[in-house]
């Protein structure tokens, strides 16, 4: 039997053998395979110009949610799209410039020709000191081209004044050099003619004169006022001014984008980033350079501290208004896909991310119907992740829920609608977010994660104050109550904790007496948004039943006294609000079939807000650290 | 080919006459023929174990001839005795064509009788069938397989390779010894235990003497091996056990003079019940080692399973229900599926098994004092009982009836009963022929009469309640007063009361086997429990104690469904459940509490309820209105629903929909609403007015607003005919998140908001104030900084450029050795 074994398991051996052979073999084919029919896909998708679509559609089979993080949904075309305006290099303007060399004493003469004496006089000086100088340097083939200070300014006077075509070329040429400069080792480009720089100062003023004025040079060459109107540009192909100035425009284009993109210094970029913005609309011409510029903008907007995000959002937002809808999708969906991988940092600021946020929700703001499609794609991710969850309960499935992403995905759409929802029927999509929601408060339970569900409670509440839709959130909050703690845990510092993504708290956290004031806190903060909502409504009386009459049990089981004294407080309040509405309901002579009266009760009493309860309400509201970063 | 057509000649066919001795077969001269040319087909005569051959073919060919002889008198009503009992199959509806090699054909041919063919066929059958029946038992099953197939390799193979290893062994043992590692040894064991079990199961009669080695090689200090010569055991026995009881024979019966067969017979049972016996008892002690609780625990639960008619099936039983409650889950799932399906098939063991576990669990109950798993009790609703038992005229038909219904019931059921027919009719014959025979025959049989089932059945019963009663009472003990007493008593592992669910799902189901006089009592710990933790109990600090909502709801369930199931035949007021009721509505927690539980008993208490005091439902009907604006969709759904169905069937109830001024004319005793009073009937609810429904229909949930406006309106639109046929389960089920398909309705709807694209201009305040000059700063700073990083590159440029005439210097040590080596190169460039 030994050999038996032996020798079935040489065989077997043998077998497996090639069966991993084949395996081995075949294992690739099939990465290779998908991979290729994914990409297949998206690019399908990309040509039907939704490419958000893919996101869930492809994840159905629901075994496949858990692989796919919430943000890979985009996660191909992004390098696709990104990466395209990478792909055609640049250099100086190549045959305007020769021809400027080529005929630069010819030029220089035709400019003198036409322009002032005196002014030709000096250029034929510095044409000789540059042709010296050129000499000089010539010693090995190369020619270099060394700008200096007064070359400049007499270049810049020419472009200012006259708006010579020609100095702008070698405006635009010394320009390119300074943004290049020392990104781009000497020799490599072009090796017989070389920019060189003299000083710190010319290298400034080159920067800031051809970014403040380029713009409108060209316009005033081009014959166009000053606004952004996209149309116009395009026509302008047809215009006989424009094919000489294409290159032009082009390379100034293309250099600030260089500089924007490798400038170390923010200011810098900022300052490239705001001239820019102002001639968006030329790179209407130039699609590929559009691409660059919005995965630069992107990348800025995300990384970039608080002025320079701005500025690239304000870019974006540009982009997305002046051109087609396709761009706004890629800026749309490129944004998404950064805010959610932000969010993925466990570090991640929570600030920056409401900033990040509200920006996010201002561009979907400007396109609800686009965005309409891009949010329900999106949540029926969410839905289906939380489904998912639900079902299983399985632990990766929920972890993936407590994520960052996941949690700022929903704060995201919740934005979005509570912005929207007054002017635009977005009653589906506030309906499932809504369920999300629960979902999400349903599926965790336990201290831990105590912030999470003032969180979930805090949209539910935001979403119905903007609304004007009735979600109960009582219920959510029992838990709270009855999170013990042991009492003997010391006082620990009071940390923030107001952040979306601290999704779980710490254990030792819990222990403390601290935390239950946390909760109680949160429970009373969450409540009194409730109820100031619907203080004015005629079943608020029923409304408050319950949660009055938890929070008495908790009242009188409770032996802090700090808490007790906020709770009674808050139930003295309540209860003078419950008995006011009640006395006017009294009065009242419609049935609770009469909507439209229901709707009308109270609506004066609700514009005098000097009952007590009211204004108790509104300074538990500002109170809260939450509620306050919001109304900001 | 030629094997197979050879394979065929060998095997006399069936129908051949039996009685031809082996030595008279004639071989044909083809077959003279085939063996010449194939001498080495034929090798393993040379190996054959003359003595053992013999010894069986001895008793085996008389067997054989018995046999035939007893098939022929059978019709003749002469009864055999037990021993050839087993024999009994006919042999010429079972002998399948074998299938199997020739080689092999050829050595059974030689020295195995045809019964033992039929054995070994059966047993081989059974194992098919058991890799498809049990699941647990796939692996071992898979495993017994795979041995079989080495031992068929290992046939095909000559022995001398064994032999070859084996010789130099002995050989040049000291030289070898230290090589032959631990791994080895256990390979060999294992294929030792392959063996033996192949043999066992091929021919038991023969090979019973292998058991003993098994088990010897069960003693072994590899666990591995240890577990490997359990679960072969298991195989083998779960095969070779008789389908009857073995009785061993007494002292007078051992002086009789007996026949030879009967003798072996006697041997072979005895050689089996030893061997069983001990390999029971190492189960027994190894199932209390950590190590091997798993596996003894299995190898118990399958033999338990599969042979509960067996002797020592009490020892059997009594282990596995002592593991029913284990910490371990594998093993408690194991026990209670095997106490389950001992429950469901009693016709294995004729339900002696299922009162002696019922009694068996109960006392675990008693003594760990309640404090067990809940699937200690859960099992209970496996017992079916049979109330038609109890009429002994009627007894035979009304036990097919029964069992009719059950057939429909289950797959399963329908093949034991199947068998159960059978059984009983061959009973039925043997009776006829001979009433001494039969009186025999039921010592050994599992078949017990309708009296003794009745009897089972009362004392199973009794046991069952009596767990339920003990529990209750436990749980009682353990709220009420008592708990002051003794609050340090720990909760236990498994939570702090962890048999009462299941209790009350029994005596739920049960119920209607519960003796009238008890069902006061019942009701009286169930008010009791059902009330035993209210708002107002002020013994916070032993809240772990208490029970919870729904356990309490659950209290009040049973006691309405024992009520109905008794066709309220008893006066019981069910007031206080009503109250408890009421009063939990406020105390439900999502997360925590079963909104499952708090659905079936608005169904149960409320929407079944006949005839409701209007009081009383106008208090629930305010009550149920409030508890939908607190909570999430699914519980408020159902609410709203018992809500509708109350306001349909008490028509005064819906003065609530209209604000009538003056409270309206049916405002009883109390004046004015109390929302928080305790007892519905003194909460004055119809002095109020729904306007609940007024903030429902802002819901957010579609569903939930249609409802309320539907119900806001009842009084105005005069179609009753809208009966809902909706229960509050189903709309819990239905609402709840996790039947949400979450799937948006994607029409495409022209949103209001176009794009507003054309206000560009006026962003342009956005544009951050810049500081000109402390930008031009920065940009000659930026300026120098490139300046001197180009410098530093071309400097290194150039540096690259004059390494081509000679070596660099300063180069990392690892480059610089490399780069010495290569220096006269480089120089000679």
């Amino acid at each position: 039997m030994g050999k038996l074994g032996k020798k079935a398991r040489k065989f077997a051996k043998k077998n497996l053998q090639s069966v991993e052979k084949r395996n081995r073999k075949l294992k690739p084919f099939f990465k290779k395979k998908f991979a290729k029919k994914n990409g297949r896909r998206e690019a399908g998708d990309k040509e039907e110009v939704k490419k958000v679509e893919k996101q869930p559609k492809k994840i159905c089979p629901v075994e496949d949610f858990q692989d796919i993080p919430i943000d890979a949904v985009f996660g191909k075309d992004d390098d696709e799209v990104l990466h395209d305006g990478d792909s055609d290099s640049d250099g100086y303007l190549d045959e305007d410039s020769a021809a400027v060399e080529g005929a630069e004493g010819d030029e220089m003469s035709v400019q003198s020709k036409e322009s002032m004496s005196e002014l030709k006089k000096q250029r034929r000086k510095l044409a000789k000191l540059n042709e010296k100088l050129v000499d000089e340097a010539g010693s090995d083939i190369m020619k270099r081209r060394v700008l200096s200070g007064s070359v400049l300014s007499t270049c810049c006077d020419l472009v200012d004044e006259k708006q010579s075509v020609q100095a702008l070329i070698r405006l635009l040429n010394w320009y390119r050099a300074a943004c290049y400069y020392g990104h781009e080792p000497s020799g490599t480009a072009k090796p017989d003619i070389v920019y060189d720089i003299e000083d710190g100062e010319t290298f400034a003023k080159v920067l800031i004169f051809v970014l403040q004025k380029a713009d409108h040079t060209f316009r005033s060459i081009l014959g166009l006022s000053d606004s952004n109107i996209k149309e116009k540009i395009l026509k302008l192909k047809n215009n006989p001014k424009w094919d000489s100035l294409k290159p032009l425009v082009k390379s100034f284009l293309r250099s600030t984008l260089h500089l924007v993109k490798h400038a170390a210094d923010s200011e810098i970029i900022v300052f490239a980033v705001t001239q820019l913005r102002v001639s968006i609309v030329l790179f209407a011409a130039f699609p590929d350079l559009l691409k660059k510029l919005i995965k630069i903008s992107i990348h800025l907007w995300v990384t970039g501290e608080h002025t320079l995000s701005k500025q690239a959002f304000l870019i974006l937002k540009d982009i997305s208004m002046v051109f087609n809808s396709e761009c706004f999708d890629t800026c749309l969906v490129n944004m998404y896909k950064a805010y959610l991988h932000e969010c993925d940092f466990p570090t991640a600021n929570s600030e920056r991310l409401l900033f990040l946020r509200d920006f996010l929700v201002e561009l979907c703001s400007q396109d609800v119907q686009k965005s309409y499609t891009k949010a329900s794609v999106s949540i029926t991710q969410l839905a289906k992740l939380l489904k998912m969850a639900l079902i299983t309960k399985n632990k990766e499935a929920v972890e993936k829920i407590h994520s960052g992403q996941y949690t700022n995905c929903v704060d995201l759409w919740v934005n979005f609608i509570a912005a929207n929802v007054q002017d635009c029927d977005l009653k589906t999509l506030l309906y499932t977010i809504v369920q999300v929601i629960n979902g999400v408060a349903q599926l965790i339970i336990g201290p831990r994660y105590l912030l999470l569900r003032v969180k979930c409670i805090q949209w539910l509440n935001h979403l119905s104050r903007t609304s004007g839709i009735f979600i109960p959130i009582a219920s959510l909050v029992w838990d709270m109550l009855e999170y013990k703690t042991t009492n003997d845990g010391e006082k620990q510092e009071q940390k923030k904790h107001d952040a979306v993504s601290t999704v779980k708290l710490p254990k030792n956290w819990l222990k403390s007496q601290n935390f239950q004031e946390q909760c109680i806190f949160s429970v009373i903060e969450v409540l009194a948004a409730h109820f100031a909502q619907w203080s004015f409504h005629i079943s608020f009386p029923e409304l408050a039943t319950i949660p009055i009459m938890r929070l008495k049990y908790f009242y009188e089981k409770s032996n802090m006294e700090g808490l007790k004294r906020v709770v009674k407080r808050f139930i003295e309040q309540v209860e003078s609000n419950i008995e006011f509405v009640q006395r006017k309901r009294d009065d009242a002579t419609f049935s609770p079939n009469d909507q439209k009266s229901a709707d009308l009760f109270m609506q004066h009493e609700k514009q005098n807000t000097n009952a007590s309860y009211t204004q108790y309400y509104q300074s538990i509201i500002n109170k809260a650290p939450g509620t306050k970063k919001k109304k900001k | 080919m030629g094997k197979s057509r050879r394979k065929q000649k060998v095997i006399p066919p069936p129908q051949l006459p039996p009685d031809v001795p082996e030595e008279d077969i004639e071989f044909s001269d083809e077959d003279l023929k085939y063996v010449e040319q194939n001498t080495e087909y034929a090798r393993f005569v040379s190996r054959i174990d003359t003595a053992a051959i013999d010894k069986q073919c001895g008793g085996r060919v008389k067997t054989v001839e018995d046999k035939y002889e007893e098939e022929r008198s059978k019709k003749k009503t002469h009864q055999e005795e037990k021993g050839n009992g087993e024999i009994l199959v006919d042999p010429v509806d079972v002998l399948p064509i074998k299938t199997l090699d020739g080689k092999l054909q050829y050595r059974t041919e030689a020295k195995k009788s045809k019964l033992a063919e039929a054995n070994t066929d059966e047993a081989e059958a059974d194992i098919l069938e058991d890799e498809n029946i049990l699941n647990k038992s796939q692996r071992r099953a898979k495993a017994k397989k795979s041995k079989k197939e080495a031992k068929k390799q290992e046939k095909e193979l000559p022995n001398e390779i064994v032999q070859e290893e084996e010789t130099p062994q002995a050989a040049v043992l000291a030289e070898v010894k230290e090589e032959l590692s631990a791994e080895e040894t256990i390979e060999n064991k294992q294929n030792r235990l392959a063996e033996l079990g192949m043999l066992l199961l091929s021919d038991p009669e023969a090979n019973i003497k292998s058991l003993k080695e098994m088990l010897d090689l069960c003693k072994d200090k590899n666990t591995k091996i240890v577990k490997l010569g359990l679960l072969s055991l298991l195989a083998v026995f779960k095969d070779i056990i008789p389908g009857y009881r073995i009785r061993l024979p007494t002292e007078k019966e051992l002086e009789m003079k007996v026949s030879k067969e009967v003798k072996k017979t006697r041997f072979y049972e005895s050689t089996l019940l030893k061997a069983y016996k001990s390999y029971l008892q190492k189960l027994i002690i190894l199932e209390k080692l950590p190590v091997y609780n798993q596996i003894a625990t299995r190898c118990m639960c399958t033999l338990l399973d599969a042979v509960p008619n067996f002797n020592y099936r009490d020892n059997l039983l009594t282990a596995v229900v002592g593991n029913i409650s284990s910490p371990d889950e594998v093993v408690r799932r194991l026990c209670c599926s095997t106490v389950r399906s001992l429950f469901s098939n009693e016709g294995k063991h004729g339900g002696e098994l299922t009162v002696q576990a019922v009694r068996l669990i109960a006392a675990q109950v008693k003594a760990h004092n309640c404090q067990l798993h809940p699937n200690a009790i859960e099992v209970f609703m496996s017992i079916r009982f049979d109330e038609d038992i109890g009429k002994p005229n009627k007894e035979e038909e009304h036990n097919k009836k029964y069992k009719k219904n059950n057939k429909r019931k289950n797959q399963e059921e329908q093949n034991q009963v199947q068998e159960n027919e059978r059984k009983k009719s061959k009973k039925d014959m043997m009776s006829k022929i001979r009433d001494e025979v039969s009186a025999d025959y039921k010592g050994v049989t599992y078949e017990p009469d309708a009296k003794e089932r009745r009897k089972m059945q009362t004392e199973t019963l009794s046991a069952v309640f009596e767990t339920y009663f003990r529990v209750l009472r436990n749980t009682m003990y353990t709220t009420g007063e008592s708990s002051e007493e003794n609050p340090i008593s720990n909760p236990g592992s498994f939570g702090a009361h962890p048999l009462l669910a299941p209790c009350l799902d029994g005596l739920a189901k049960f119920t209607q086997q519960l003796d009238l006089d008890y069902i006061g009592d019942l009701m009286n710990y169930l008010k009791k429990l059902a009330s035993s933790s209210s708002v107002s109990n002020n013994s916070k600090q032993k809240n772990a104690r208490l029970l919870t909502v729904s356990e309490r709801l659950r209290c009040c369930l049973v006691a309405f469904k024992v009520m109905r199931s008794n066709l309220n035949a008893l006066n019981v007021d069910l007031q206080d459940f009503f109250v408890q009721l009421y009063n939990l509505i406020l105390e439900y927690r999502p997360g925590r509490d079963s909104g499952v539980v708090l659905a079936e008993s608005l169904k149960i208490m409320l929407c079944d309820d006949r005839h409701q005091d209007m009081q009383k439902a106008a208090a629930f009907v305010k009550r149920l209105a409030t508890f939908a604006l607190c909570f999430g969709c699914a519980e408020s759904m159902s609410a709203l629903v018992t809500l509708k169905i109350l306001l349909q069937k008490n028509v005064k109830c819906r003065n609530l929909l209209e604000n009538d001024a003056g409270g309206g004319s049916v405002s009883g005793s109390i004046a004015k609403y109390q929302p928080y009073a305790t007892d519905p009937n003194l909460s004055g609810a119809l002095a109020t007015v729904l306007w609940e429904l007024s903030l429902l229909s802002k819901h957010y949930h579609p569903a939930i607003s249609t409802m309320a406006a539907t119900i806001s309106d009842m009084n105005t639109s005069q179609s009753q005919t809208f009966l809902s046929a909706v229960t509050p389960q189903q709309a819990f089920a239905d609402f709840s998140l996790v039947k949400e398909s979450f799937e948006l309705k994607n029409e495409s709807r022209k949103l209001n908001n176009k794009r507003k694209r054309d206000s560009l201009p006026e962003e342009a305040r956005d544009v951050p104030e810049m500081d000109m000059e402390k930008l031009s700063k920065k940009l000659k700073e930026n300026f120098s900084i490139l300046q001197d990083i180009k410098e530093d590159e071309r400097v290194r440029m150039e540096a690259l450029q004059s390494e081509k005439k000679r070596p660099l210097k300063k180069q990392s040590n690892v480059v610089k050795k490399k780069l010495k080596n290569l220096t006269p190169k480089k120089k000679a460039f």
